[in-house]
């Protein structure tokens, strides 16, 4: 195909003349502005595409000279390896490495950003890979090797390395050729510490393969744990032995193994012979030698009751679907004393109804867990006796139950419930820990920092679906409910039913609605069944839950609807994750609805309000009004009828 | 002093037949309906007239004119779609019909969804940057190279005797 042919379509000569009618004498100084216009690039690089029968798409840059400036450029700045640009107090730190894998420069610049890294400091490094062969480029100099690509490892405080992929400007075709149809969208640090190296795994978009490249000196990692909260010394790493619920050897292994993988660092142990690896937070586990190297998506450690009921607790890493597989089973004061049970990273305060929550910072997460491994809460036999002003959550294991004393602050007595176990039971903390919660409380709740919590938005996306709220009608007061928009919603909740009678119209709009329509029982609907049944996709973004004027009980919400292909497309290295997560799209999806990754890369299409009586405050028992909205020109939404 | 109208619109027709053609094959990618994209081309260059943004350079005019265009197109198939008494036909997921024109441009577009559709007219008919085609769509830089890739591969299957 010669998109040369394509540019020849041209709008009408019609629409051009209508346009060029309404070109009045006001407009005459605007478009003498206008035509003096000029291209800004004074350089401008032209590309020229090369037709090949053999490859894609091949474009090359004309502009030789630009290609040696820009190599000695990039190479002049490795030239004095210590000179890091600092921007906004994070460091950028720039290392090359040749095509075969080799560190070529900036050892000291790699060392920097482990130390950084390590130190969960927000922190960039550069790595410029060399090409490997010439031959594919022209205008070089002789014998000069071309900077094939770049990639910028963004490290973020929380610890995770984020990715780009970049090529000098006006070289994207050039790039593409040289990988044929690969285009590498991800790189990941990975230590493994059997081998006992660093490697940056590049992951493919579109097959999901990882190859592994540039590897990293060891040495640098080793250094910079010292003085550091992540331990990587893969000499850490000792052999744990469990046996009926106790640590027989290991302990320090063991602990480290929960620590690391709570905070949702990489981190490996070897347990009863079988090798773990907790990968990060977003990949999960993966057990050596297990079925496929199984990956749990966002696997949390989590500890629960043994399912055989021989005293003993299970601890292991769940997955999004709920899937828990243990990696041992210990004995309750085996986990106190490891003092795992009162790790966390990702502590919340829930407001006392449970739909709303604010995080807990990671450094106020770890002055709260230390404060508790050194003075665990005591029985206490006070009985409380008002509904707690707050949850505290701090792991998967232990809640708070937090009460406000007459003053507005956090009593010294409050009960504690181990999730595990049924019942709650009243404990006494220390004051330091009181003192801590009264911060997080005053913090959250002065800041009004709550936020609809995850399981409110998990339900309602499970509402959307089952209520297709994308096909729900929208009341309004010009546009009154009618059985078509009553029959259309029964197509998409009951997908398209062969069957479909007056009684059934009748029943589902009195049920749904609260209206009525006198159809006959027996008479037959018309149908006009389609095809088009697309996902239904949206996230809470507001609840309420409260009492009209006549005494009902009414949910009000607010669902973002998503275009599920813009957000999908949108995700980075989101097939591979995918298909390496084990889970289907749409629950990979939901995943990524509730920890905000759509929300970041995706735009909601529209906003739909509804309001329903509802006693339990999710189950409708009525529908009331369904208002919808769409982004405007100015990204503000405007009503949708 | 008088000013010559005729003057004023030929120095108009100059810009439109600078930037028309990368307005009206935008519109084409987003709608696949001639009519509309002939509507929609008109639209953006009276809004231009209308709204009198001032630029710097002639990059920016064109970023702003294909920003407009995608709007434009944006808000048309949405009208088109409330317009709409039953949801049949999956306007919303489905390519735009394509008019049955029949000529090259037409089946290309055929062929590609419209995300693809869109960076793949920017970036090989129109010739810009994956730079500007992001701040076009408003997208990230790696989306568009991205769908580029993608939309490559796409084509590669279909036109692997012909030349890209």
């Amino acid at each position: 195909m010669n998109f040369d042919r394509l540019k020849k379509e041209l709008p009408s000569q019609d629409s051009i003349n209508n346009v060029l009618d309404k070109v009045s004498e006001k407009d005459n100084k605007y478009i003498e502005k206008l035509c003096k216009l000029k291209y800004n690039k004074s350089n401008h690089i032209k590309i020229i595409q090369i037709v090949s029968t053999a490859a894609a798409v091949v474009a090359i840059v004309t502009v030789f000279s630009l290609w040696a400036i820009l190599g000695r450029g990039v190479r002049g700045q490795f030239e004095n390896p210590s000179g890091t640009t600092q921007t906004d107090e994070i460091k950028t730190y720039t290392v090359t490495i040749s095509a075969e894998g080799q560190l070529l420069e900036g050892a000291d610049q790699m060392q920097g950003f482990f130390d950084d890294f390590i130190s969960s400091k927000a922190c960039i490094m550069q790595v410029v890979h060399m090409d490997r062969d010439t031959d594919n480029y022209y205008g070089l100099e002789e014998g000069e090797v071309p900077v094939s690509y770049i990639t910028t490892l963004s490290c973020r405080a929380d610890g995770k390395a984020t990715v780009s992929y970049d090529q000098p400007d006006d070289v994207y075709s050039l790039i593409d050729f040289k990988f044929g149809s690969h285009e590498f969208d991800h790189i990941k640090l990975v230590l493994d510490r059997t081998a006992g190296m660093y490697f940056a795994q590049v992951i493919d978009f579109d097959d999901g393969t990882m190859s592994s490249t540039v590897f990293l000196p060891l040495e640098a990692v080793k250094n910079s744990s010292e003085n550091s909260d992540r331990v990587y010394d893969s000499d850490m790493a000792r052999p744990v032995t469990v046996k009926d619920g106790e640590v027989i050897s290991g302990k320090e292994s063991l602990r480290d193994f929960f620590d690391s993988a709570i905070k949702g660092y990489y981190v490996s142990a070897q347990i009863n012979s079988q090798i773990y690896r907790h990968i990060d937070e977003g990949t999960g586990l993966q057990i050596e030698g297990g079925l496929d190297n199984e990956h749990f998506l966002n696997g949390m450690p989590v500890i629960e009751k043994a399912d055989d009921d021989n005293g003993l607790l299970s601890i292991g890493f769940k997955d999004v679907n709920g899937a828990i597989i243990n990696v041992m089973q210990l004995s309750t004061d085996e986990i106190e004393s490891l003092g795992l049970l009162f790790s966390s990273a990702q502590a919340e305060l829930c407001n006392s109804s449970m739909t709303e929550s604010a995080a807990v910072n990671k450094q106020t997460c770890g002055l709260i867990t230390d404060e508790l491994i050194k003075n665990p809460p005591k029985s206490s036999k006070t009985q409380l006796q008002t509904l707690p002003s707050f949850y505290f959550e701090l792991n998967s294991c232990v809640t708070f139950e937090l009460y406000r004393d007459d003053n507005q602050e956090i009593s010294d007595v409050m009960g504690l419930k181990y999730s595990f176990e049924t019942s709650a039971q009243t404990v006494k903390i220390s004051d330091g820990l009181v003192s801590l919660l009264n911060e997080v409380v005053t913090e959250s709740v002065s800041n009004g920092v709550f936020e609809l919590a995850t399981g409110m938005k998990s339900r309602f996306y499970d509402f959307a679906k089952k209520y297709r709220i994308d096909y729900m009608p929208v009341f309004s007061d010009s546009q009154s409910l009618s059985a078509d928009d009553v029959r259309w919603h029964i197509y998409a909740c009951m997908g398209f039913p062969e069957i479909f009678t007056g009684g059934q119209l009748n029943d589902y709009a009195l049920w749904m609605y609260g209206m009525e329509f006198k159809y006959a029982q027996d008479d037959k609907v018309p149908m006009e069944v389609g095809s088009y049944n697309p996902e239904t996709y949206m996230e809470l973004s507001d609840y309420e839950y409260y009492q009209d004027e006549n005494g009902e009980n009414i949910v009000r919400v607010e669902l973002l609807q998503y275009d599920y292909q813009e957000a999908y497309a949108s995700m980075p290295v989101l097939a591979s994750a995918i298909s390496q997560s084990g889970s289907d799209t749409d629950t990979f999806i939901r995943e990524a609805i509730m920890n905000g990754s759509i929300s970041r890369y995706g735009q909601p299409y529209y906003k739909h309000v509804l309001t329903y009586v509802s006693d339990d405050g999710y189950t409708p028992q009525r529908f009331l009004s369904h208002d919808k909205y769409y982004r405007d020109e100015n990204g503000q939404w405007a009503p949708n009828y | 002093m008088k000013i010559d109208i005729d003057m004023t619109r030929k120095m108009f027709s100059e810009i439109m037949k600078e930037f028309g053609p990368a307005v009206y094959h935008l519109a084409l990618s987003f709608t696949g309906d001639i009519e509309l994209a002939n509507d929609i081309y008109q639209q953006t260059f009276l809004l231009l007239l209308e709204k009198k943004p001032t630029f710097t350079c002639r990059v920016q005019l064109k970023v702003w004119l294909l920003r407009c265009a995608r709007k434009i197109s944006a808000s048309e198939l949405r009208r088109a779609e409330n317009r709409r008494t039953v949801p049949l036909d999956g306007i919303i997921e489905q390519p735009a019909v394509i008019d049955a024109g029949s000529s090259e441009f037409y089946d290309f577009l055929c062929v590609l969804s419209p995300k693809y559709r869109q960076v793949t007219v920017l970036f090989y008919i129109e010739d810009m940057s994956v730079k500007d085609i992001a701040s076009v769509l408003s997208i990230s830089v790696s989306a568009v190279k991205t769908r580029l890739a993608r939309a490559r591969s796409e084509l590669k299957k279909i036109y692997k005797e012909e030349l890209l």
